[in-house]
């Protein structure tokens, strides 16, 4: 990939996956203040598949787009106020895990342990990052902040951990951009 | 879900009609005021929002509905706040621990994100994703060490992506229906006979996509957007703006 011509494949996928992670968030189930969404299941899906360059830019890219004020956030919301309000430690944490799954993954050559416990890991730093600052906005106690932002979710996490891994599978032999670069088309060689 | 609407609505409303640099600034500028907003601010900003909507021929009953969860979910941030937070208390019951300060805190919270909710949804029925994807690039465009003809196109994708789902995943919905797979007890069945073939079917549009694209040589080197920039626009900017100003001014 050079600056001129960039993996078309990967970024229209890395667009799909942002706009599955919008989409995964309109049917949120309410459960208090944080609700029960799809978007972390296409988080994992983003890093297993795009791998933690693309997945992390998918990441962002559905970030910007809600940061400039676009539906894009759980339920629809979108605005600097959803970013930074008591849900966007979610939201800044999903950047980070789906950068060190893709990374966990890429590193260990897509072996099922390693996706699985690359996974785990990512839902782990989601909440990570998500708790104590639903804590700091709230100001809640740690105890209650995990009862309201953590504890609710995990069996969801379980199911969406092998959903992603079922989807991962299902998904991968579909697409191209394994294939590439073809021979005679790397971007290496200079196109006349 | 064929009900939602969360995507372009092609129309000749002053609305549809104006600059899309300009709608999404004035989008983002109204989201960081309304951090400051009180509440005759959001209150104004509020009525503003529902008779914008009609304006552009985009129902606000439907809209509601669109962000229904959303609703649902501002309802639980507004009794987060008024059971969370310390004040003189709002019922003599002590099964319901609310008080007046927390109420109104979580309802001036609720109020920003819906009004934001509310003009975002119509940014994205009123504006081409194209436009969209071109007002992005004309604002990253002077940052350095930004792939910015990259993000933009990723934006617009994203936009354009989102009905392409939810129309899918619509049409879906009704194969099944017509194979009464929707009567079926176990809904983890139910579930992987929609999400399955749902998802298989938007990868492998995108991978399509990305192979016309390869094969029209879709580069970043793009014809940039003809802006067309009249008077209606940069009333519609001074309106934004003498708007906002008018909000930090009563707040």
């Amino acid at each position: 990939m050079n600056a001129q011509q960039p993996d078309l494949h990967r970024l229209v996928l890395a667009s799909l996956l942002a706009a599955l992670i919008a989409v995964g968030g309109y049917i949120a189930i309410p459960v208090g203040p944080v609700p029960i969404v799809l978007q972390n299941l296409f988080v994992l899906v983003a890093a297993l598949l795009l791998g933690s360059r693309w997945g992390a830019a998918a990441v962002a890219v559905y970030l910007l787009a809600g940061a400039c004020g676009l539906p894009v956030f759980a339920g629809g919301g979108g605005g600097l106020g959803h970013l930074f309000g008591p849900r966007g430690g979610y939201l800044f944490g999903f950047l980070i895990a789906a950068w060190v799954v893709g990374r966990i993954s890429e590193s260990f050559r897509q072996r099922p342990v390693a996706e699985i416990v690359a996974m785990v890991v990512g839902s782990l730093i989601i909440y990570a990052v998500g708790v104590p600052w639903l804590q700091m906005l709230l100001g809640l106690s740690l105890g209650k902040a995990l009862a309201i932002g953590m504890y609710p979710f995990v069996p969801g996490d379980l199911i969406k951990i092998a959903a992603a891994y079922a989807i991962v599978k299902s998904v991968r032999p579909l697409l191209h951009f394994g294939r590439r670069p073809e021979p005679g088309r790397s971007p290496a060689d200079p196109v006349a | 879900m064929a009900a939602l609407i969360f995507g372009y609505q092609p129309g000749h409303t002053v609305v549809h009609r104006i600059d899309a640099r300009i709608k999404l600034a004035a989008l983002a500028l109204f989201s960081i005021v309304s951090l400051q907003a009180g509440f005759p601010g959001l209150g104004l900003a509020l009525v503003a929002a529902l008779l914008l909507l009609p304006a552009a021929r985009c129902p606000p009953l439907l809209c509601l509905r669109s962000l229904r969860w959303y609703l649902v979910l501002l309802l639980c941030i507004v009794a987060a706040r008024a059971a969370t937070t310390a004040g003189e208390p709002l019922l003599a019951s002590p099964w319901l621990p609310a008080s007046r300060q927390g109420l109104e805190a979580g309802l001036v919270l609720a109020g920003r994100l819906l009004v934001i909710a509310l003009l975002g949804l119509l940014v994205t029925v009123t504006t081409r994703p194209s436009h969209i994807r071109a007002a992005v690039e004309w604002y990253l465009r002077p940052l350095p060490f930004i792939p910015h003809q990259q993000i933009a196109t990723m934006i617009g994708l994203l936009v354009r992506f989102i009905p392409v789902i939810l129309t899918q995943s619509a049409e879906l919905h009704d194969a099944l229906r017509a194979r009464a797979i929707d009567q079926r007890r176990n809904p983890l069945r139910r579930i992987t006979y929609l999400g399955m073939p749902l998802l298989r079917r938007t990868f492998v549009t995108a991978d399509r996509l990305a192979q016309a694209m390869e094969a029209r040589c879709y580069g970043m080197e793009r014809t940039r957007h003809q802006w067309r920039t009249g008077a209606c626009d940069w009333t519609a900017l001074g309106l934004v703006t003498g708007f906002c100003a008018l909000l930090l001014a009563i707040s």
